[in-house]
């Protein structure tokens, strides 16, 4: 047999094998890592939003002038609400998600995925728990991280423009 | 049946002491040092690879005689790709707290030169069962020696082990030791610590040569720059 033609489908052979493995694998667990994201964000609406009972997921499609950044949000039972924000620091990817109360302070920050090592920065939520928008404005930047803070930072203060655009929407 | 059992704990011991891939091999250093700052990512990491090790070890032995030398490496590749799908999706399912732990170094384990480097250098020319335990005893001796690293920065970094404080520790933590830095420095020190502790079992007394280097009896260059010194064992 030829010999480019044989190792064109040696390496198809051992791709397809390999690949019906992984296809049971997906199968075993897929629905599995379905449930776990689902409990994941459950579990990280309550940790940013401690005194929300439960939590509506809001159709951000609808309001405009939604900044960019803001990739999903939820209304709490309480008026308060928890937005899911997508920033850049470092490198992109920065997920952070934030918990604002009826009357405008942080109740809890959170960084859920990051493309970077994070250190300091990845607490750096905590330290904005309780401020308010002129709080997180005048929040300092870790030194050493300023990128990955400075957009932690700017994704917050998007998460009070989303929760003033919700407020209104409401109101209406 | 002695002689087997023998030369399987030979197999076991020669990746967990005389050819540790961290400490005496120097390899797998970029997952070494960014997920050693705790236990916990170190253990994981550990026994992730343990598994992609053992799986891709056994799957390479197993067909290698199949697959033209032209294409060994892409195939050697999709294997380890493969078996660190499924490690990363099994993870994901069942420990999602230690697959956002790890991150993105899961995936590199693909390229984890100890993995390719066993692949090619022991699976691809020895039998089913050796290259098993030569993948569990490589797996092992990368999880015990990401383990002791990662004891290090986080008992005396972080003033914790596995998470839980440890009160005397609190008051007197070195941060330095979890940052990035601080994992060149112990990486340093515990190579300095293993050379100086294993230097008579590991080289004995020999010159470093060609013979005296662990990956000797794998390699497929012997011979090659070997002087008379080296072929009498080089004292």
């Amino acid at each position: 047999m030829n010999k480019a033609l044989k190792s064109v489908m040696t390496l198809s052979l051992v791709a397809l094998l390999l690949g019906v493995l992984l296809a049971s694998v997906n199968k075993l667990t897929g629905s599995v890592i379905a449930d776990a994201n689902g409990d994941a964000t459950v579990r990280a609406l309550r940790e940013v939003y401690p005194k929300g009972e439960s939590f509506s997921a809001v159709n951000i499609s609808e309001y405009s002038g939604v900044p960019t950044s803001v990739r999903e949000a939820y209304r709490a039972d309480d008026g308060g609400c928890v937005i899911k924000l997508e920033t850049s620091g470092y490198k992109s990817g920065l997920v952070i998600i934030c918990g604002i109360s009826k009357d405008g302070i942080v109740t809890g920050a959170k960084c859920l995925e990051s493309q970077e090592t994070l250190a300091a920065e990845d607490t750096y939520g905590a330290g904005l728990v309780g401020k308010d928008e002129s709080g997180v404005i005048n929040a300092q930047t870790v030194s050493g991280a300023t990128k990955t803070t400075q957009g932690y930072k700017n994704a917050i203060k998007d998460a009070f423009i989303m929760s003033k655009i919700l407020d209104m929407g409401e109101e209406n | 049946m002695q002689k087997t059992e023998k030369n399987a704990l030979s197999l076991l011991l020669n990746g967990i002491i005389f050819e540790n891939p961290v400490f005496v091999l120097v390899l797998g250093t970029c997952p070494t040092l960014a997920v050693t700052s705790s236990v916990k990512g170190a253990l994981g990491m550990g026994i992730a690879a343990l598994a992609v090790l053992v799986c891709s070890n056994t799957v390479v032995s197993l067909l290698h005689k199949l697959i033209p030398d032209e294409v060994r490496i892409p195939c050697y590749i999709i294997i380890i790709a493969a078996f660190v799908t499924v490690v990363q999706m099994i993870m994901q399912a069942f420990m999602p707290e230690l697959y956002a732990l790890l991150g993105v170094y899961l995936a590199l384990i693909t390229v984890n030169c100890i993995i390719l480097g066993r692949a090619e250098m022991f699976a691809g020319k020895n039998g089913i069962i050796e290259s098993a335990l030569d993948g569990l005893g490589m797996g092992l001796g990368f999880t015990l020696a990401l383990t002791l690293m990662g004891t290090v920065r986080e008992v005396f970094g972080n003033g914790s082990f596995l998470g839980m404080p440890i009160g005397v520790l609190q008051n007197y933590k070195i941060s330095f030791l979890v940052s990035p830095p601080g994992g060149f420095f112990v990486f340093g020190a515990l190579i300095a610590i293993v050379t100086a502790l294993t230097n008579g079992a590991v080289n004995g007394k020999r010159r470093l040569t060609c013979k005296a280097c662990p990956m000797s009896k794998m390699c497929g260059a012997s011979g090659e720059g070997i002087t008379e010194e080296d072929k009498n064992g080089a004292i």
